[in-house]
């Protein structure tokens, strides 16, 4: 029953025609996790994003591509409200989550992003040990209970595969970690407030291939238990890890398919222009 | 899972409540701040423009002495001669007059300070050498207005000493108060006033200084105003000392003149409660330990807003972004991980400016505070005194005090031979207590920046 629209036209607004039924092959699978709707957003006058309808499907992982400024970051920021941080910011539209407009005047932003957690690009620990980066978040929920504590600290550290390597060394500070390190531990950190969404704004474009892979193989396991959004540049990394794929262009969404048939057989140019000159 | 919801709900509106709480204290701290700015304009203007009224704390002569010619709680008696080093009063049974020295006796006059009790006191005066074992050296009635000979022996002058491996820097000059005899004048009044001064600075500063910071940097948009206060306190930075000595004299020591006619005690009474002796504390203030720590807050004041601002400013937006992004609120981003971070670089200015404040002569001088003090604030003579008379840590602040830098510069300013040897000794403690905190604030920073390598 999803309609997408699609635009050809980056700058005229769209027409009737370029409305296209969506493929067969995209899944439908009873309602998305988050889902947005005519939605628009402003920094200021400047206008970054135009017009989004996309559905972000439960425990599956949705790749966003497009090229540098074209809003992918500001998209995902704006399904945790990241961006009413920044003074003058403006959005417009529906953003559901679960079904419920998380930009409602009655939605408590604090609780939202807890449910949905959010890693950066660059590595960002706290100047304190591991265990308080970790369990910083309960912390603030008023989770005081120190052995309730370690156990979501150990928790989410397994779930992020640093476990073992940080164990014996939990009361160190997490800035002497190693920079595959300190992103995994943000992604325990992140995971330590039991979220049921993760957005991840390109987690691992600063990282060496070993710990890069590193990073894809965790979001492999995660997608089991979380709905997961990604921005990524590398395109080989979203073939690689995601069922979705997102393209955008301008602020605007150019494409959204499933990732194997949007990488071999995209039915907008914009796309295939895209894929095309990165790939080589 | 009702009453859960209901649990959620209530701490939703306290972390709320708390973040409001915390917000207006940052405001309030910067509105105190600017407060205490506008006074020092306020008064460095009326005490330039006030015409003739002279110093509040000016003694009065004996002759016109009576109960309504009482200054501030200050008796005036003529006498003859003091020579020596201090005396007490002993048959004084309610402490009214303390004690005085020679350095006291001015034009053949000697003012009591009474702690502000509004009779004139009435007893038997005697008077002794504070050293214990000393014979009484003088004996004298309260008679009312008139004159009163005090004889007291000349003691023998001095000869140049020869040096010693410590010098002048002995055990003895680090324990006792000063006097006349630059062989018996010691710092210990001097470095515990220092060491009270910039306590009482620091409890006052410290808060104030790091929540206006906060405010400014973390919640005050960028308005008209914001960037006038912003200048000001810049501005104010550059003030010399010695201006901000004269807003303490009128703000803190007179009280713009407020109770010159009439002085007024405050009596704290709510103390028995838990247990102390009530405190008399006179008004106007004159120049006890809380008016120097009052003035030399506001001179550190400018200093630590702006350092600790550059502090936050220089935590990167991704800290707060990441702490944002876990759920916390605005103030838990602040209090949790904002601060911590800038907790060294908060320190150091902190610590620069309170070692700028102990070594600050001027101002001191300026709110009237005396050299020749032989005993520490509050009279507190050791540990096991404080144990015994809890209740004189609470009334320390309320007491005459000299300090360090007053103390050297009288004693360079000292006729008598071998005083210029007491001054270097008393320069090398400055020093030493100066160091020492600066080794503090190094040695705090280096612990506190091994977490934060961005
Ligand atoms: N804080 C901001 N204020 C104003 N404009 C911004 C801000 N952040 C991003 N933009 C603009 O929004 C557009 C989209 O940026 P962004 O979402 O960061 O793109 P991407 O992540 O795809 O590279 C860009 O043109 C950028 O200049
Ligand atoms: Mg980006």
């Amino acid at each position: 029953m999803a309609l997408v629209k699609r635009f050809t036209q980056f700058v005229d607004p769209p027409n009737e025609g370029n409305i296209t039924q969506v493929p067969e092959s995209v899944p439908t699978l009873g309602t998305p996790k988050i889902e947005t709707r005519g939605m628009s957003f402003f920094y200021g006058t400047k206008q970054a994003l135009y017009d989004i309808n996309l559905q972000i499907q439960s425990r599956a992982v949705t790749a966003l591509i497009g090229p540098s400024g074209c809003g992918k970051s500001t998209y995902l920021r704006s399904l945790n409200r990241m961006n009413d941080i920044i003074e003058g910011t403006r959005v417009t539209g529906e953003v559901l989550l679960d079904g419920a407009d998380i930009y409602n005047r009655d939605v408590d932003v604090v609780s939202l992003r807890k449910r949905v957690g959010m890693v950066f690009q660059k590595s960002t620990p706290f100047p304190k040990s591991i265990f308080d980066n970790i369990a910083f978040g309960p912390r603030i929920a008023g989770q005081t209970n120190k052995s309730e504590l370690q156990v979501i600290v150990e928790r989410s550290l397994k779930q992020a595969a640093l476990w073992n390597e940080v164990k014996d060394r939990l009361k160190e500070s997490a800035m002497a970690l190693s920079g595959g390190q300190q992103q995994r531990l943000c992604i325990a950190r992140a995971l330590a407030t039991n979220p049921e969404v993760l957005l991840m704004d390109e987690p691992a474009s600063a990282l060496d291939p070993a710990s890069t892979a590193r990073i894809e193989d965790l979001i492999f396991e995660l997608k089991q238990n979380y709905t997961i959004v990604i921005v990524t540049h590398n395109m080989q990394q979203a073939a690689r890890i995601s069922e979705m794929t997102a393209f955008f262009c301008v602020g605007r969404l150019v494409e959204i398919g499933q990732t194997k048939q949007l990488f071999t057989n995209p039915t907008q140019k914009e796309t295939e222009d895209y894929i095309t000159g990165r790939f080589g | 899972m009702k009453q859960r919801d209901d649990i959620y709900e209530r701490r939703l509106i306290w972390r709320h409540r708390v973040g409001l709480c915390f917000e207006w204290l940052c405001r309030l701290a910067t509105m105190g701040a600017l407060a205490m700015l506008v006074l020092l304009m306020g008064s460095i203007f009326s005490s330039a423009l006030s015409p003739g009224r002279g110093s509040g704390l000016a003694p009065v002569s004996l002759t016109e002495i009576s109960k309504t010619h009482e200054v501030n709680g200050n008796l005036t008696y003529a006498v003859s001669k003091v020579v020596g080093g201090d005396f007490c009063f002993k048959s004084d049974p309610e402490e009214k007059i303390k004690s005085f020295s020679s350095a006291d006796v001015r034009d053949g006059k000697v003012v009591f300070n009474h702690n502000g009790k509004r009779a004139s006191p009435l007893f038997d005066l005697t008077v002794r050498e504070i050293s214990p074992g000393k014979e009484p050296i003088g004996k004298f009635k309260d008679v009312g207005p008139g004159h009163i000979p005090l004889e007291c022996p000349v003691p023998d002058v001095h000869p140049p000493q020869p040096a010693k491996p410590w010098g002048w820097l002995t055990w003895n000059f680090l324990t006792h108060g000063n006097s006349d005899d630059p062989l018996q004048a010691g710092i210990m009044a001097g470095f515990w006033g220092s060491v009270w001064l910039v306590g009482l600075t620091g409890l006052m500063v410290v808060p104030t200084g790091v929540g206006a910071a906060v405010y400014l940097e973390e919640y005050a948009k960028p308005t008209s105003l914001t960037k006038f206060i912003q200048l000001n306190i810049a501005n104010l930075a550059g003030v010399p000392s010695i201006v901000y000595g004269i807003l303490g004299f009128t703000v803190f020591s007179r009280m713009f003149g407020a109770f010159d006619k009439q002085e007024t005690i405050v009596s704290l009474t709510f103390l028995q409660g838990f247990g102390f002796k009530p405190i008399d504390i006179a008004l106007p203030l004159g120049p006890v330990i809380l008016s120097g720590a009052c003035t030399l807050a506001l001179l550190s004041l400018p200093v630590v807003i702006i350092t600790s601002q550059e502090t936050l400013r220089s935590i990167p937006a991704s800290l707060r972004h990441a702490a944002y992004a876990l759920g916390a609120t605005k103030w838990q981003t602040i209090w949790h991980q904002v601060l911590p971070a800038s907790l060294p670089g908060i320190l150091t200015g902190v610590i620069l400016s309170l070692s700028r404040a102990i070594g600050e002569a001027a101002p001191i001088a300026v709110i009237g505070v005396a050299a020749h003090l032989s005993f520490a604030p509050g009279r507190i003579t050791g540990i096991s005194d404080l144990v015994q008379n809890p209740d004189k840590l609470l009334r320390a602040p309320f007491d005459r005090f000299t300090a360090l830098p007053t103390l050297v510069y009288s004693w360079v300013n000292e006729a008598s031979p071998n005083f210029e040897h007491v001054a270097a000794a008393g320069i090398i403690v400055l020093l030493a207590t100066l160091l020492t905190m600066n080794g503090t604030a190094i040695f705090i920073r280096q612990r506190f920046q091994k977490w934060n390598r961005w």
